[in-house]
């Protein structure tokens, strides 16, 4: 518990209080925030006022559509009990603030990437990595990417926070779109879909242009596989000629799941609520309104 | 601490929770069936006790139908380097260039460490064709931290018994985090020598 929360608690804990019970019966130190003081916290006036400066303009501002897929990690997270409006908040500034000292471009799981990492150990003190986006995970300031790439008959993936500053720049060789949201299974098919040249020149697309999907059907290697590929449906993945035993085919028929495709329950709760990412857009469209009139006043 | 549950000769005792739930479920329903040679094995978890009860139940069943030489997994797929799990030599030593036209590689006879598992930079003997070798990890397939490179194997350099590597060159790339004077300190300049033949950091 940090020192902000125990001082709202205790606040709050005397407010409530009033009199009518002596402070002495009050346990001075909690192990944890009671759920209904920080939710009476975070009802209060005090909590629900924005922002007196953005007030007059956030009600003019349109977000634009793309916005929801060019910036994924300023959305609140999509499980709920994840969610705190004060910490996404913070995590918001502190990513603008990281975003005025790299560029962090536009890419998706597919596109071929190099970084550059600050490491003390090298001569150079920095080491450059070119790779197959295979997943994009989490939100606010924990995103990471994985990259992948096949050097000298080595797998290697290498995991990279997007926000820590030891990355010093993220540069998109080939953007590009895959079937799958996440490409794990590259890792048991043919070394030659996730090898990439080092000194790759990057392709340039042409301005205004839609992001290409890549429809490639990857063929799966000869097995033992690090997890049962075939059986999970993914589109970018050529249908396997594996026979299934009767065990086998009988698990998965049990494990398949047809209603889960017209499932709204769950589509509600694996999606953000419109109205959540209209609010945490508009300050990413504010900010780099501001950012762009800086920058012109400097000129 | 990894958690472990041990099945006892009457009670299940869990590391983290030792709660009656379990050890209902234990008296009534599973240990009856269990067979006695599987009393007293130790069963890694992944998560969670419930994980436990589940699997155990699952165990029930395949202990009915199917027979009891059938060795099956209950632990998720951590792949952690331990005693007797195999590795490939990535350096030009002949007797690591044999194992690998033989399709015999090399296995871990022991890590020196406490934790007894391998981790990237520890040192370990390993059984190679025959022959007793001391390696050191270069590279794991298990999952890393941030800016730190996963291979798709297990990969060892061998050196002798004086601290000198048995090949000449490393025509594989290594992970930078290695040349942290960490691994030098803790093996005594050992490392230096396999950073100095190698040709490639990622």
């Amino acid at each position: 518990m940090n020192i902000i929360q125990k001082h709202i608690c205790r606040c709050l804990l005397q407010k409530c209080n009033s009199g009518n019970v002596p402070l002495s019966f009050v346990p001075a130190r909690q192990a944890t925030v009671l759920n209904w003081l920080l939710d009476k916290h975070r009802k209060s006036q005090l909590s629900q006022q924005p922002e007196k400066e953005d007030d007059i303009e956030q009600e003019t501002i349109m977000v634009p559509r793309d916005y929801k897929y060019l910036y994924p990690e300023f959305l609140p997270p999509t499980n709920y009990r994840h969610r705190d409006r004060i910490r996404e908040k913070l995590e918001r500034q502190d990513m603008f603030c990281r975003r005025t000292v790299i560029e962090v471009p536009e890419f998706y799981v597919g596109s071929i990437l190099a970084v550059n990492v600050a490491d003390i150990y090298a001569p150079s003190k920095n080491t450059r990595f070119v790779g197959l986006c295979i997943s994009r995970e989490n939100d606010g300031l924990r995103t990471n990417f994985i990259l992948r790439n096949h050097i000298d008959g080595n797998g290697i993936e290498i995991k990279y926070d997007m926000y820590s500053p030891l990355l010093q720049s993220i540069e998109v060789l080939k953007l590009e779109k895959r079937l799958d949201d996440e490409l794990f299974y590259l890792r048991d098919c043919p070394p030659e879909y996730s090898t990439i040249p080092f000194d790759m020149e990057p392709i340039h697309l042409p301005t205004g242009s839609a992001v290409p999907l890549n429809t490639i059907k990857v063929p799966l290697g000869p097995r033992p596989w690090d997890k049962k590929w075939d059986i999970k449906n993914f589109k970018g993945l050529q249908p396997s000629n594996r026979v299934l035993g009767k065990r086998a085919a009988t698990r998965l028929e049990r494990s398949a799941k047809p209603w889960e495709e017209h499932d709204l329950m769950k589509q509600y709760r694996e999606s953000v609520n419109d109205d959540d990412v209209e609010t945490a857009l508009k300050e990413v469209v504010l900010k780099t309104k501001k950012k762009n009139t800086k920058s012109q006043r400097r000129q | 601490m990894r958690e472990h549950a041990y099945i006892d000769s009457n009670i299940i005792i869990l590391s983290h929770v030792s709660g009656e739930f379990y050890k209902i479920i234990f008296h009534s329903k599973i240990l009856n069936n269990i067979d006695i040679s599987r009393r007293g094995t130790m069963f890694p978890v992944s998560s969670t006790c419930m994980n436990i009860a589940n699997r155990l139940t699952k165990l029930t069943c395949l202990t009915s139908t199917f027979s009891h030489n059938k060795l099956f997994s209950t632990s998720q797929c951590l792949m952690e380097l331990r005693l007797r799990s195999r590795v490939r030599v990535i350096d030009n030593s002949p007797i690591g260039k044999a194992a690998a036209t033989a399709g015999k590689p090399g296995k871990i006879m022991h890590i020196y460490n406490v934790a007894a598992v391998g981790r990237i930079g520890d040192k370990v003997m390993i059984n190679i064709m025959g022959q007793k070798k001391k390696g050191y990890i270069v590279g794991c397939r298990q999952k890393q931290k941030t800016n730190v490179p996963r291979f798709d194997t297990n990969n060892v350099v061998l050196v002798e018994d004086s601290g000198t590597p048995t090949g000449t060159r490393i025509r594989h790339p290594l992970p930078s985090c290695l040349r942290h004077k960490k691994y030098g300190e803790k093996h005594s300049g050992e490392f230096t020598k396999i950073l100095s033949i190698a040709t490639k950091f990622v």
